[in-house]
Order: C-alpha cells, then sequence, then structure tokens
C-alpha cells in the first residue's frame, strides 16, 4: 500500500515530540504523493464527500478536488493557481491562492507559533481509514480559541483525519478520508489530475476582491489576543452592497471581519450562532460590523469590542 | 410520510442521543422491536451511525445492514436511555442522511446554546435541536447551504458572509465549505 516514494518521510520515531508529528503532517500536505476520499461533517448541516488527488513533483505541487455532492465541482490547483470548474454553470474561476490551506493541510499560517496559543500533546494510536495513526491533541491556553483532535498517519505523517472540538470537548466539525493511497510515483496519479472537459461557451471569470488598507480610511482594529495576526483584508460585492473583510488568523483558527455601509433604516445588531460559527454584529459609526469565525464566542466578543473607527479627513 | 412516522422517528432520535423523556421510552422500544414501526429507521440509524464513526465500515455498509439487522433482532432492546457519546452530529446527522436514503428530505439544525447560558443550560448535550426548514436533497442544482439558525431577535447573516470567510479559514472548515464557496462565487462572477 505504501510504496517507497521519494518524497516521504522516514518512519516514526518513538519519541517524536507532538509538535514535531504536527510539522510533519504539514510538510507532508504538501510533499507527498497522495488520492482518496474525503468526507467532512459540518455542524448541523449535511455531510460533504470529496475526491482529492495531489502530487509533487520538481518541487510543484499539483492537485485536483471534485465535490461529489451538491452542485458538480473540481478544482484543479497548480502551486498558487487555483481554477475552479463549474460545469452547471459553465464557468472557470482563476485565481491565484498563496499557501493552499484546506485538508489535510491544516494550518493557515505556518510561520505561526502554534505551541504559544495552544498545548500540543500526543494521544493514543487511532486507525483511520484502515491505517494506524497518531492522535495529537491541541487545546488552546487562553480557552479562546476551539480545539483539534488530529489523526496522523503513522508512516507518512499525512493527516488523515481532524476534528474540531469546542469548549465543552464535543466534536463540532469533522474531516477525514474514508479511503486513502499514499505515496507511490506521480504517473500513477495522472489519470486522476486531468482538466475536466470545458469548451468553447465556457466563461471565464475573476473573483470580484479587490485588496485594500482599511487602516488608510480610518478603521482601527486592535489585535484582541495574543497570536492572531491580520492576514488578509479586502473588499468584495456581497448581495447589493460592497463589503470590506479583514481576516486574522492564529494560524489554526480565523476570524473574519466584515465591515458594510448600512442601508436604509434596518439593521441587526447581536449574538447568534450558525453551525461552528459565532457571530457577532454592531453598529460602528455608519457601518455594520459583523464579526464571525469558528472560535469560542468569547473570541469574537473580543474582535467586536477590538474595532474603532475615525473617519479620516481628506487633505 | 405520516404524522405518526414522522414524529416517532423525532422522538427515535431524541432516544439515541439520550434526550427522551423517561415517559416516552418505552414506547419508542416497543416500536423498535421486530415489527415495530420504527424497527427499520433504529437499523438505519444504527448502521449510519456505525459507518459514520468506521471508515472501514464504509465499503461494506449493504452487507453490514444486514447483519446489523440479524443482530438487532437477536438481542433485547435496550430499556434505559442510554447517554451516547458527546459527538453533536451523530444521529442528527444520521437523521437527514437516512431520511435523504429513504427518498425524503428532512433537514435538522443544531444551534450552540447562546453564550452567557451556561448554568440554565440542559445537562444533556447542551445543544438545543432546531428544526429548521425543510431542504431539498443533496443533489439537487443549488449546493446543499447550512441554513443559519437565530434567535427570533437576530436574523441570521447572509451566507455569502460564512463564504467568504471559509475561504480563507484553512483547515476542516476551508476544505468543507470548498464546494459552496466556489458555487458563490461563480455565481457572483456572472
Amino acid at each position: 500500500m505504501l510504496a517507497a516514494s521519494s518524497a516521504a518521510h522516514a518512519g516514526p520515531a518513538a519519541g517524536t515530540s507532538a509538535i514535531s508529528w504536527l510539522q510533519r503532517a504539514q510538510h507532508a500536505a504538501q510533499r507527498l504523493n497522495y488520492s482518496g476520499t474525503v468526507v467532512y461533517m459540518p455542524m448541523g448541516g449535511q455531510p460533504q464527500t470529496s475526491r482529492i488527488t495531489h502530487v509533487f513533483e520538481n518541487g510543484n505541487e499539483r492537485e485536483r478536488l471534485e465535490i461529489l455532492d451538491g452542485a458538480p465541482l473540481v478544482i484543479l490547483r497548480s502551486n498558487e493557481e487555483v481554477k475552479s470548474y463549474s460545469p452547471e454553470t459553465k464557468t472557470v474561476m482563476v485565481e491565484r491562492r498563496a499557501g493552499r490551506g484546506g485538508f489535510p493541510a491544516l494550518l493557515t499560517d505556518p510561520g505561526a507559533a502554534i505551541e504559544e496559543q495552544y498545548e500540543v500533546r500526543k494521544g493514543d494510536l487511532a486507525r483511520v481509514a484502515g491505517m494506524d495513526c497518531q492522535v495529537l491533541v491541541l487545546e488552546s491556553r487562553d480557552r479562546m480559541r476551539y480545539g483539534h483532535r488530529l489523526c496522523i498517519e503513522a508512516q507518512s505523517g499525512l493527516l488523515l483525519k481532524a476534528q474540531m472540538i469546542n469548549e465543552r470537548g464535543e466534536v463540532i466539525e469533522q474531516i477525514a478520508f474514508s479511503q486513502v493511497e499514499i505515496g507511490g510515483s506521480t504517473e500513477r496519479y495522472a489519470s486522476r489530475l486531468a482538466r475536466p472537459k470545458s469548451g468553447k461557451e465556457w466563461r471565464m471569470s475573476t473573483p470580484g476582491v479587490t485588496p485594500v488598507r482599511f487602516a488608510d480610511i480610518g478603521w482601527l482594529i486592535e489585535n484582541p489576543l495574543p497570536g492572531f495576526r491580520k492576514v488578509l483584508e479586502l473588499k468584495r460585492g456581497i448581495g447589493a452592497s460592497e463589503v470590506g473583510q479583514i481576516v486574522f488568523s492564529d494560524g489554526l483558527a480565523s476570524v473574519s471581519v466584515f465591515i458594510e455601509p448600512i442601508r436604509g433604516a434596518t439593521f441587526s445588531e447581536g449574538v447568534s450562532s450558525q453551525g461552528a460559527v459565532n457571530v457577532i454584529r454592531r453598529r460602528v459609526g455608519d457601518h455594520l460590523v459583523t464579526v464571525l469565525g469558528e472560535a469560542p464566542p468569547a473570541c469574537i466578543s473580543r474582535f467586536a469590542q477590538a474595532i474603532d473607527f475615525k473617519p479620516v479627513v481628506r487633505q | 410520510m405520516s404524522t405518526h412516522q414522522s414524529s416517532g422517528r423525532e422522538a427515535l432520535s431524541c432516544f439515541m442521543d439520550g434526550e427522551i423523556e423517561p415517559a416516552h421510552v418505552d414506547e419508542v422500544v416497543t416500536a423498535c422491536r421486530p415489527a415495530g414501526d420504527l424497527r427499520e429507521d433504529w437499523t438505519l440509524y444504527h448502521c449510519i451511525g456505525d459507518v459514520l464513526r468506521s471508515a472501514d465500515m464504509a465499503a461494506h455498509s449493504s452487507a453490514l445492514a444486514q447483519a446489523v439487522s440479524a443482530r438487532l433482532a437477536a438481542e433485547p432492546p435496550i430499556l434505559a436511555a442510554q447517554r451516547r457519546p458527546a459527538f453533536l452530529f451523530s444521529t442528527r446527522l444520521a437523521a437527514s442522511m437516512a431520511a435523504a436514503v429513504a427518498g425524503v428530505a428532512v433537514v435538522a439544525y443544531i444551534a450552540l446554546p447562546r453564550w452567557g447560558g451556561s448554568v440554565a443550560d440542559p445537562p444533556s448535550l447542551a445543544v438545543a435541536p432546531v428544526e429548521a426548514a425543510v431542504a431539498t436533497l443533496p443533489n439537487a442544482s443549488k449546493p446543499a447551504a447550512v441554513a443559519p439558525v437565530a434567535t427570533a431577535a437576530v436574523p441570521a447573516v447572509s451566507p455569502e458572509f460564512l463564504v467568504a470567510h471559509r475561504q480563507f479559514s484553512g483547515g476542516i472548515a476551508m476544505q468543507g465549505m470548498v464546494g459552496q464557496v466556489r458555487s458563490v462565487a461563480l455565481e457572483a462572477g456572472r
């Protein structure tokens, strides 16, 4: 099953530290050849199945992700270039994405000092998709982020299962391979990386986002919690409005702050939750600010309180 | 689907989550005995639950269903409402999958409790199951969206916000919502 792959790591060392397992898993997601079926179970929603194939050759990553439930979708990635094919709408969306993120690459920010915010410890062995895995448990030190329980394949170091754990120790979301092949030559996977058939009538589109520096227009967001840093800020069209989005991440957890002008008299403030996501909306000046993320309510609350707006007077 | 059957399924689901009222336990157990109303559902829920918990079994699910059925027929029913491990989406998810399999789509949503209400919350799984609108089957033309749940006072945010967030979330959330992310983005790009 596990052919000797030139890119594979050596077998596990019994004394390998927890944090090195995490680093190994991140590396394996980017450097190994693998192909399998992934099942994602969101909180309170339908499970979603997808098929993923990933190869690493000559310093380049190639990947194909096909969504098997709902509207058909095939996403091809070549390093940072991502093309999403939608046979139903006959559209190809082309964009550049720095770093892949997404299972089995778990960390959004590989440079983040994960151990400063999370206690990382080894658990028992577990069996996932018929393979023996080392369990890693990540627990937030300040209880302001959700924990994770990871199952990392023992030989290759590939992450096979990830669970998100809330403050009460309950599993709230899960994603896992139900079947996977790891290792082997790139040729073996070549046929599974095929581009979907598209024709002349297909349209190409790009995401309608514009980079923005919100500090320049008077928005001040003091980083409310250690470990979080701003990773992205842009404007995008949502509904009839142009909405600003600022994303913060501590390497594992992410929080988005959305800013939109208040339209008309009706807007909603308050606290809510949708699936694993907690949401706070509050008015700041003439804007409605929405803070949301897969993080405990207290975390979202801290971000919501840390936002201020001082209109910049143009000279 | 008859009203009686749907309420029976709901009761079965609560029973399996350890949330049922003691007075209703007997009723559910009787219905789960061989030749009872809920027999097939009981089997299906267990089969689905097992499949969810063990990827190994996924390949053998049809044979498993028969094996589970035979085993359950032989065993006496569990009379005490046992608390299942805290796995929030186990039976709710199984319910929706079972319904989809049965050709009827019923989607149940689970909401986290309001924060600030720790002491008052019920001591069970600490979630209040909220039945949202009946959705269409998963392979309808639109992707299955996670229906938002909110209190009467605070409406849900637009799904596009969740999609925009998950595009950069990384990890579990990103992968999971990729289908919806792309679909919504492609729609917006039109």
